[in-house]
C-alpha cells in the first residue's frame, strides 16, 4: 500500500492538490479566519505601540505561537492527505509550548515593568523545549492514527505537557500575587490584576478546550475556543495600550470589516450555483464600499481627535511659556516703576520749590518753563503710579491699610485740591454733598487716587461746560457718588470695553495725549476689592458722562465704642 | 555579556538548529517514510 498517496475518508483534494474545502464544518473558517486576523493585528499593534518594549515582545511572541498553533489545526481541518495531517499533529507540541512559556516571559516583563528576563528563566524554558522537540517524531507524542477516523492517539508526553501547563498557569498565578504583595508606587495594583486574570483566564481556556477535545474526541470545541481566546486576547492588548485607546477603535473597525470580507468572501466556496456566487458577489463589493468608508471616516474622526489633542497640549505648553513671561514682564514694569518714581519726586519737588522761591527769584519765562516740568512730572508720576499699581495687582501684593473714615470729607477735601484745575481749564464745578456722615471701611489713599483718577478724567475730557459731583446715601448700607461732565462722551461701542486695561476711546488720544487706559481699570478693581461697584453712563459721543462709585457704608452700630454698647445693654 | 548570557545564546542557537532539524526529520518520518503506526477504526476500538 503507498501509504504517501492514502487519502482520508471522503476527501478530495481540490484546492491546491492538498486541501479539501467542503468537508470541513463552515464554523471552522466562521471561527479561525477571524482570530487568525485578529491575533496578527492585536500582536503587531501593541509591539508597534509599545516602542518594541520588552512586554510587547513577549506579548508579540505570545499571539504569534498561538496564530501558529490556530494555523496548524487549521490546516489539520483542510489536509486530505493522512501523512501531512500526521506531519502537522505531530508537530503542533512545539507550538504549543511556545504560548505558556511566552506567557509566563509577557506576564513577568509586564507586572515587573523590566527590560530582560532572568536567564535562569530562559535557561530552563529552553530547556523544557528542547526536551519536547526531541520527542516530535517518537510514539510518544502520538503512538498511532488511524486511517478511517483520520485521527491519532495522544501519546504520554501530551499528558506531561498538560501537566507543564497547569504548572505554568499556577507560576503566573504565584508571580502576580507575590509582586501584588509586595509592590512599590511602581505599577498599580488594578493593573497586576487585570494582566494576571486576563492571562490565566486566557490559558485556562486553552488547557480546557484541548484536554476537552482529546478526551472526548470531540474536537469541535475547537471552533468555540479560538472566539474565547481572541477576546481574552483583546482585552489584554487593550489593558495594554489603555492610554492609546483612541487607536484600538481603528483598529478593532479595520479587524472587524477585513475579518468580514474575508468571511463573506468564503462563501464563494460553497456557492453551488449561479444565483449563490451573483448574491455573494454583490454582498461582498457592497461590504467593501461601506466597509472602506467606515475604515475611512473612524480613522478621519481618530485623526482629528489626536491633532485635537495634540493641540491642546502644545496650546498647554504655549500657554506655561506666556505665563512665565508675563510674571517676568509684570516683575520687570515693578521694578522699572519703583526705579522711576524716585528720581521723579525728586524733580518735582525741587520744581515745586523753585517755583515757589525757595532758591531766589526768578524772571517769568524761567518760572513758566518750571511749571512745564512741574506738570509733566506730576502727570509722570500718575502714570507711574498706575503701572506699579497694575503690576502689584497682577503679582497679588496689592495691600490695603483699611480703617473707617467719613466718605463726605474725603470727598470734599478731593474736590477742594482739583477745584483750581478745573478753573484753570475754564470748567464751572457744581459741588453737592450728603448732609450726614458716610462712615466707610476702606483704604483712605486708594479711595482719594481712584475719585482723583475720576475727577481728574472729567476734567481732561471736558473742553467746555462743567462738572457736577454729587455724593448721596442711597439707604442705610450704601453710598453714592456721581461725577458728571459735558465732555467727549462715551460711545455704546466702547462702554463695554472701558473698563479693561489698555481700553481707550479711539478718539481719546486727541483730547488727553498722556492716558494710559489704566486708570479706569486701575479704579474698578480697587473699588470692586472694596466690595463696591463702579461704572459709567453716556448718551452717546459728545453727549457727556457720568461715573458712578458705589461704597458700603458701615453699620451705624459698628463704629459705637465698645464700652458704650456696654453700658447700653446694662440699661 | 555575563556566562549565563553566553550559556543563555548558545543555548538558544543550539536548540533553533535542534528544532529545524527534528522537524525536517519529522517531515521525512511522516510524509516521505510514512514510518508510523497506522491502525484502522476497528482496530482502534
Amino acid at each position: 500500500m503507498n501509504l504517501n498517496l492514502l487519502l482520508c475518508p471522503g476527501e478530495s483534494p481540490d484546492f491546491f492538490y492538498l486541501f479539501d474545502l467542503h468537508t470541513a464544518p463552515q464554523l471552522l473558517y466562521y471561527s479561525y479566519i477571524p482570530t487568525i486576523i485578529i491575533s496578527l493585528f492585536l500582536s503587531i499593534l501593541v509591539l508597534r505601540k509599545d516602542n518594541y518594549s520588552l512586554r510587547s515582545k513577549t506579548f508579540f511572541g505570545f499571539l504569534l505561537f498561538f496564530i501558529l498553533w490556530i494555523f496548524n489545526i487549521f490546516i489539520q481541518w483542510l489536509v486530505s492527505y493522512i501523512v501531512l495531517l500526521m506531519f502537522f499533529w505531530q508537530t503542533l507540541i512545539l507550538l504549543e509550548i511556545p504560548i505558556f512559556i511566552f506567557a509566563v516571559f509577557f506576564t513577568y516583563s509586564f507586572i515587573n515593568n523590566t527590560k530582560s528576563i532572568p536567564n535562569t528563566y530562559k535557561i530552563t524554558a529552553l530547556l523544557l523545549y528542547l526536551s519536547a522537540v526531541i520527542s516530535v517524531p517518537t510514539k510518544y507524542v502520538i503512538t498511532s492514527y488511524d486511517i478511517v477516523n483520520c485521527v491519532g492517539t495522544y501519546g504520554n508526553v501530551w499528558g506531561i505537557t498538560y501537566v507543564f501547563e497547569i504548572l505554568a498557569v499556577i507560576f503566573i498565578a504565584y508571580i502576580c500575587i507575590k509582586k501584588y504583595t509586595s509592590r512599590q508606587k511602581d505599577i498599580p495594583g488594578s493593573e497586576i490584576i487585570l494582566i494576571g486574570s486576563g492571562v490565566i483566564a486566557f490559558l485556562s481556556f486553552f488547557i480546557f478546550s484541548n484536554i476537552f477535545a482529546n478526551l472526548t474526541g470531540n474536537y469541535e470545541i475547537n471552533f468555540i475556543g479560538p472566539i474565547g481566546l481572541t477576546i481574552f486576547a483583546s482585552i489584554l492588548s487593550i489593558i495594554m495600550l489603555k492610554f492609546k485607546a483612541f487607536n484600538i477603535k481603528t483598529f478593532g473597525s479595520q479587524v472587524l470589516i477585513i475579518a468580514l470580507i474575508i468571511l463573506i468572501g468564503s462563501q464563494f466556496f460553497y456557492a453551488t450555483n449561479t444565483a449563490s456566487v451573483v448574491l455573494t458577489a454583490v454582498t461582498l463589493v457592497v461590504t467593501g464600499v461601506i466597509g472602506i468608508n467606515l475604515m475611512r471616516s473612524v480613522k478621519k474622526e481618530i485623526d482629528l481627535r489626536e491633532k485635537i489633542e495634540k493641540t491642546e497640549k502644545d496650546l498647554e505648553v504655549a500657554n506655561a511659556h506666556l505665563k512665565e513671561l508675563d510674571i517676568q514682564k509684570t516683575e520687570f514694569i515693578s521694578f522699572a516703576t519703583h526705579q522711576l518714581r524716585g528720581p521723579l519726586t525728586a524733580v518735582k519737588g525741587y520744581a515745586s520749590l523753585l517755583i515757589e522761591g525757595d532758591y531766589g527769584e526768578m524772571s517769568a519765562q524761567v518760572k513758566d518753563a518750571i511749571k512745564v516740568i512741574y506738570e509733566s512730572t506730576q502727570s509722570l508720576l500718575l502714570i507711574v503710579g498706575d503701572y506699579l499699581n497694575i503690576s502689584r495687582m497682577e503679582q497679588g501684593r496689592m495691600k490695603y491699610d483699611l480703617a473707617e473714615f467719613d466718605l463726605k470729607v474725603l470727598v470734599e477735601e478731593t474736590v477742594r485740591e482739583l477745584g483750581p484745575n478745573l478753573s484753570y481749564a475754564g470748567l464751572s464745578l457744581n459741588f453737592e454733598n450728603v448732609k450726614d456722615p458716610c462712615i466707610v471701611n476702606a483704604d483712605r489713599g486708594k479711595i482719594k487716587e481712584v475719585i482723583s483718577n475720576l475727577i481728574d478724567n472729567a476734567t481732561k475730557y471736558t473742553k467746555k461746560g462743567g462738572i457736577n459731583i454729587k455724593l448721596e446715601k442711597i439707604n442705610q448700607d450704601r453710598c453714592r457718588l456721581m461725577i458728571k461732565d459735558t465732555g467727549i462722551g462715551i460711545p455704546p461701542e466702547v462702554m463695554p470695553k472701558l473698563f479693561e486695561k489698555f481700553s481707550r476711546a479711539p478718539d481719546a488720544s486727541k483730547t488727553n495725549i498722556m492716558g494710559t487706559g489704566l486708570g479706569l481699570f486701575v479704579a474698578k478693581t480697587i473699588i470692586e476689592q472694596h466690595k463696591g461697584r463702579v461704572w459709567a453712563e453716556s448718551e452717546g459721543a459728545g453727549k457727556g458722562s457720568t461715573f458712578i462709585i458705589e461704597l458700603r457704608l458701615v453699620n451705624p452700630d459698628s463704629h459705637i465704642p465698645e464700652a458704650v454698647k456696654k453700658f447700653a445693654e446694662g440699661l | 555579556m555575563t556566562v549565563a548570557d553566553k550559556i543563555y545564546k548558545t543555548l538558544l542557537y543550539f536548540v533553533i538548529i535542534i528544532t529545524l532539524l527534528i522537524v525536517g526529520f519529522t517531515f521525512y518520518k511522516t510524509v516521505l517514510n510514512s514510518d508510523f503506526v497506522m491502525i484502522k477504526g476497528e482496530e482502534a476500538q
